[in-house]
């Protein structure tokens, strides 16, 4: 948990960084340490929760 | 070298000389420009590109590109939505984002991977177990946020405002009233089009 409200809005700003915003191609290749993700696999890592459950229910 | 995209603006000047600017149609793409093998996950990295783009967002509103796409010529990729995020730009070139999260009323016991089959089941369970908010909290937020917003939008235990700029200082207000309620609460912003940049939104 954060403890500092500095650190509390760095966290919400990576969030909306990570997790919101429009995605305009879907195989970027991003890399954690030496693990390399696909785009989606990142998203589906770091998204919160809410995140998730609205692109489970745009889906058919 | 290739250009992280950061997101999709009205004008040139709303990017230069902050982030270098990219042409797509009659809109302009941010992108801060980093070696080809530079790794996107690198934490230094993310950093950067988040103080960037909040420095674009005081600059003007933009249409947020979500982090990973990062490319030397990324106008093709852009041009199929250029229309669509002018039009989204003039129309909220004087608004930004603003989120509420809400900590969950009576909050349930967190969910155990183990007791789930698939993980889309223990996703819905673990959604289901934080989305319920205080129905007195609710109320107070309609009274106080939501008539503030151009637009709106709830999703569990988020919601998402769409402010004119000049009200912001307004929504601060709001924000500290709410924290009579003593409901744990996170409003923050402004934040560039997101959720509203969304075409599901519309």
């Amino acid at each position: 948990m954060p403890e500092t409200t500095e650190e509390l809005s760095l966290l919400e700003t990576l969030d909306h960084l990570l997790d919101c915003g429009v995605v305009i191609a879907g195989e970027a290749v991003i890399s954690i340490g030496d693990v390399d993700l696909l785009y989606l696999g990142l998203n589906v890592v770091l998204a919160n929760v809410d995140s998730l459950m609205r692109a489970r229910q745009r889906k058919p | 070298m290739k250009l992280v995209i950061i997101g999709a603006h009205l004008r040139r000047e709303d990017v230069e000389p902050v982030a270098n600017a990219v042409p797509v149609g009659d809109i302009f793409l941010s992108g801060m420009p980093v070696e080809d093998d530079q790794p996107l996950g690198d934490r230094e990295l993310l950093i950067r590109v988040a103080r960037l783009r909040a420095e674009l967002l005081e600059r003007a509103t933009f249409v947020a590109i979500r982090y990973g796409f990062a490319s030397s010529s990324p106008e093709a990729k852009a041009l199929p939505h250029a229309a669509r995020w002018k039009a989204l730009l003039e129309e909220n070139r004087s608004r930004v984002e603003m989120t509420l999260k809400i900590a969950a009323a009576n909050p349930k016991k967190r969910p155990d991977r183990r007791d789930f089959r698939s993980g889309a089941e223990y996703l819905k369970a673990l959604h289901e177990s934080t989305a319920n908010i205080d129905d007195a909290f609710r109320g107070e937020v309609e009274k106080r946020l939501i008539p503030l917003s151009a637009r709106h939008v709830w999703s569990s235990s988020e919601l998402a405002l769409l402010i004119e700029r000049a009200k912001l200082d307004e929504v601060r207000a709001a924000g500290e009233e709410l924290k009579r309620t003593k409901v744990p609460f996170l409003l923050s912003g402004p934040w560039p089009l997101e959720v509203f940049a969304d075409a599901d939104h519309e």
